[in-house]
C-alpha cells in the first residue's frame, strides 16, 4: 500500500497524563490543535486520575495513551493529540465544543478520555468515547420509492459511549516493554534490520509527526521540529495484544477511526481503497466485541456492530447499494439488536435497512414481520421519531405497492394516517 | 452534574466516610428534596464505617476507594442518561446529596409514610452504604461492604410481592464472572433510578416517559445479572416487563393520549415477554 508524499500530517502530542501536568506548561487543552487537512482528529484528553499514582501507574497510563496514538497511524489522513493540561482547561464538553466549532466540513473528530485509579498491583480504568462529523450527523438514509422524501433512514446518536471498567495488572507493564521500545525505534529502512535511532523515552517530551508513506505496515515518519526521518513499524504496538485485550476500547477506537475514513469514500478521487479500509474497521470492531464479550456494556457492543454495518454500506460508496451489500449490514444490525434487545438504535437500523429490502422483494421473513417488528420497537420505545417516521414510510412504500403486506390496502392507509398524526403530535 | 459538582460530591464521601455511623440514631432528613420539585431525583446518601475499627482499617479503606471509583463510573452512567431524558423529552432528573443521612444497612427506615413522602417528593431511588468488618470462616475480621437501595415509588404504590423496592447487596459481589472487575460494578443504581422513574411516571400517566423508562431499566437489570442473579432482581425485572405492557394498555384507552402506543396492539399482560 503506497500512497502519494505528505498525505497526511499527524501530529503526536507525546507528553503526560494530566495528573502529572507541571504548572506553566502550556496546555493544549486549553487551545485544542485541529488541522485543516486530516479527514479524522483524535484528541485523547487525559485520564483523570484517583488519588495518587506510583510510578509504574504513570508508565502503564502513558503507554495506553501512546498505544491508541501508534495504532491509528496505520489508517490515512489522521492527526492524534495528546491533550495535557488541568482538569478545569480538560473538561470533555469544554473541549468538544472548542473542536466542533473548528472543524471543517467533512472532518470528523473522536474524543477519548476517562478515569484511571490504581490499587495494589493493578489499575483500574473507565473509558468514554465521543464522536462527530462535522456538517453532517452520523444518519444513513434507505430508499424505499422514488423520492428522497420516502427514505427511512437512521441516525448514530452524539451521546458519548461508556465502557465497563477495566483492571490491567501493572506487571503487564513489563511484558509490553519490548513492543514498547520497537515503537520508538526510527529504522532507516522499512525493515527492522536496518539501522535505527530511538526517540527520547521522557514522556514530557512532545513531537510532531509528518506521515510521508506507508508500506506494508511501515510508516515512513518525519519528525517536527528538526526534520529527522525514520521508518517506523505501526504494527509495533498493535501486536500488544495482551494490553488491547484488557482495554478492548483501544479496538473500538481503532474502528471509529477506520469507520470515519470511509465517510464519503466514494466522492474522494484518489482515496484509499475502501475494501482494505473495510477490513481494517471491522476486525477492530470485531475484536473489540471479542474482548468485550460479557461485559455490562451491551450499547457500547451494539453500538461497535452498527457502526460494522454502517461501514459496510460507505465502504460500497454513494451510490445505490447492491441487495447483497443490504443484505450484509442487515445481518450485522440484527447481530446488534442481540447484543442489546432493548436498544433504539439497534432496532431503528435493522428496521430501516429491513424496509429497504422489503421495496426490492428481498426481506427475508417477509414484509409482515417486519411490520410486526417495526410495532414491537415502538411499544418497547414510543420515544424515538426516527421510528415512527420510518413506520410512516413503511407504510407509504406498501400503498404505492412496493412493499407487499398482507394487510388489506385500506387498512394500511388508515394505519398510515394515524402514524402521521402521530408524527405530528411528536413534533 | 457538573464536574464540580462531581467533585464536590466525591470530596463529601471522602469527608463522611471519615465517620462512624450510629446503628440507632433517627434517620436524618434531607434538607436538599425540597427544591426543584419538578425533577426527579436520585438520592445519595452516606457511606459509613459502621464501628471506629472498621473506620482504622487499611483494607477497608481500599475497599472504600474500589468503590468510590466504581461508583462514579455509575453517576456517569445516570448522568448520561439523564442528559437523554431531559433532551429527548424535556425530563429533568438530578443527583441529590445527602450529607449525614445514613438509614439503617436493612432498609427498615424506610415506613410507608416515608416511601410515600419521598415518592412525593418525586425521589426515584435511593442509596446507601456501610463498611464493616465482619468474622470470616476463620473467625478473621474481613471487609466488607454492604449497599442498600429503596425506590421509593414501588414501594409507595406496588405489593411487595410484585416487586421488591429494597435491595441490599454485598460490595464486591461474589459470582463466577468473565472479569473480576464486573464483580466491583455497581449497574444496580441507574437501573433501580429508571425503575422509580417509570413507576412514577406511569402513576402520572406519561405513558411514553415510563415506557421507555422501564424499557431502559430492563437492560440496566440485564447488566446487574452478569454478576449473579438473586429472587429480588428477578422479581423487580418481572414486575418492569409488566409494568411496561400495563402502561401501553392504559395509554390505549385514554382518549387524551395521541401518542406512539396507540399505533401498538393491545396485549395480553399476563407472562408478558417481548
Amino acid at each position: 500500500m503506497k500512497r502519494s508524499f505528505a498525505l497526511t500530517l499527524a501530529y503526536l502530542m507525546l507528553c503526560l497524563v494530566a495528573v502529572r501536568a507541571v504548572a506553566g506548561v502550556q496546555s493544549p487543552c486549553d487551545d485544542p490543535l485541529i488541522l485543516p487537512g486530516p479527514k479524522v482528529q483524535v484528541f485523547i484528553m487525559p485520564y483523570e486520575a484517583q488519588g495518587r499514582l506510583t510510578p509504574r501507574g504513570h508508565e502503564l497510563a502513558t503507554i495506553l495513551q501512546r498505544h491508541v496514538l501508534f495504532a491509528a497511524l496505520k489508517y490515512p489522513s489522521i492527526a492524534i493529540a495528546e491533550l495535557t493540561g488541568e482538569p478545569k482547561l480538560c473538561a470533555p464538553d469544554r473541549i468538544m465544543s472548542r473542536v466542533g466549532a473548528r472543524l471543517n466540513d467533512g472532518q470528523a473528530a473522536i474524543f477519548l478520555w476517562g478515569r484511571l485509579f490504581e490499587q495494589g498491583d493493578s489499575i483500574r480504568l473507565q473509558s468514554t468515547v465521543a464522536f462527530t462529523m462535522h456538517g453532517s450527523p452520523d444518519k444513513l438514509q434507505w430508499s424505499l420509492g422514488t423520492d428522497t422524501a420516502d427514505d427511512a433512514s437512521a441516525t448514530v446518536p452524539a451521546d458519548p459511549v461508556l465502557f465497563a471498567a477495566r483492571q490491567i495488572p501493572l506487571d503487564l507493564l513489563q511484558a509490553l516493554q519490548p513492543a514498547y521500545r520497537e515503537a520508538r525505534r526510527f529504522h532507516k529502512a522499512p525493515d527492522a534490520s536496518s539501522t535505527f535511532f530511538d526517540l527520547p523515552d521522557s514522556p514530557e517530551a512532545r513531537f510532531g509527526y509528518e506521515v510521508l508513506e506507508v508500506r506494508d505496515d511501515w510508516m515512513h515518519i518525519r519528525l517536527i521540529p528538526g526534520g529527522d526521518d525514520g521508518w517506523v513499524p505501526a504494527h509495533a504496538l498493535a501486536s500488544a495484544d495482551n494490553l488491547k485485550g484488557a482495554f478492548p476500547e483501544l479496538y473500538f477506537v481503532d474502528g471509529l477511526i477506520g469507520y470515519h475514513q470511509l465517510w464519503g469514500v466514494g466522492s474522494r478521487p484518489g482515496a484509499t481503497n475502501p475494501r482494505r479500509m473495510l477490513e481494517l474497521t471491522r476486525a477492530s470492531f470485531d475484536r473489540y466485541l471479542q474482548q468485550a464479550a460479557g461485559r455490562a456494556e451491551s450499547e457500547a457492543r451494539a453500538l461497535a456492530m452498527i457502526l460494522k454495518g454502517n461501514a459496510t454500506l460507505r465502504a460500497s460508496g454513494t451510490a445505490a447499494w447492491s441487495t447483497e451489500t443490504l443484505q450484509q449490514a442487515q445481518a450485522l444490525y440484527r447481530d446488534a439488536q442481540e447484543l442489546a434487545p432493548t436498544s433504539t438504535i439497534a432496532s431503528n437500523f435493522f428496521l430501516a435497512c429491513s424496509s429497504a429490502l422489503c421495496a426490492r422483494g428481498a426481506c427475508a421473513g417477509g414484509p409482515d414481520q417486519v411490520h410486526e417488528q417495526y410495532l414491537r420497537a415502538i411499544a418497547r420505545d414510543p420515544t424515538s421519531p426516527e421510528l415512527v417516521a420510518n413506520l410512516d414510510r413503511f407504510y407509504g412504500a406498501a400503498l404505492s405497492g412496493r412493499i407487499r403486506l398482507s394487510t388489506p390496502a385500506d387498512q394500511i392507509a388508515e394505519q398510515r394516517a394515524r402514524t402521521s398524526r402521530v408524527q405530528r403530535e411528536m413534533q | 452534574m457538573t464536574r464540580f459538582r462531581l467533585r464536590q460530591f466525591l470530596a463529601c464521601v471522602v469527608v463522611t466516610l471519615g465517620g462512624v455511623g450510629s446503628a440507632h440514631a433517627a434517620l436524618k432528613n434531607c434538607d436538599n428534596l425540597s427544591d426543584n420539585p419538578g425533577d426527579y431525583k436520585v438520592v445519595l446518601d452516606d457511606f459509613a464505617f459502621a464501628t471506629p475499627a472498621a473506620q482504622a482499617n487499611s483494607e477497608l479503606a481500599a475497599l472504600r476507594e474500589t468503590l468510590q471509583f466504581n461508583f462514579t463510573g455509575q453517576l456517569d452512567v445516570l448522568r448520561a442518561s439523564a442528559r437523554q431524558l431531559d433532551r429527548n423529552l424535556q425530563v429533568p432528573m438530578r443527583l441529590v446529596f445527602c450529607a449525614g443521612r445514613q438509614p439503617s444497612l436493612d432498609g427498615s427506615d424506610f415506613t410507608a409514610a416515608r416511601a410515600e413522602q419521598l415518592s412525593d417528593e418525586r425521589v426515584v431511588v435511593e442509596m446507601w452504604g456501610k463498611l464493616d468488618l465482619s468474622a470470616n470462616a476463620g473467625g478473621t475480621p474481613s471487609p466488607s461492604a454492604r449497599i442498600g437501595y429503596v425506590i421509593p415509588p414501588v414501594q409507595h404504590y406496588v405489593d411487595e410481592d410484585d416487586a421488591p423496592p429494597v435491595h441490599v447487596l454485598a460490595y464486591p459481589k461474589t459470582g463466577a464472572v468473565g472479569s473480576i472487575a464486573e464483580l466491583e460494578n455497581l449497574p444496580e443504581l441507574p437501573a433501580f433510578a429508571l425503575v422509580g422513574l417509570g413507576t412514577k411516571a406511569a402513576k402520572a400517566n406519561r405513558y411514553d416517559l415510563a415506557v421507555w423508562a422501564f424499557t431502559r431499566a430492563e437492560a440496566g437489570i440485564a447488566d446487574a445479572k452478569l454478576a449473579g442473579a438473586n429472587p429480588r432482581l428477578e422479581a423487580l425485572l418481572a414486575y418492569v416487563k409488566r409494568a411496561a405492557c400495563e402502561t401501553r394498555t392504559s395509554a390505549r384507552k385514554d382518549p387524551s393520549y395521541k401518542g406512539p402506543l396507540t399505533l401498538v396492539p393491545p396485549q395480553a399482560c399476563g407472562g408478558v415477554e417481548l
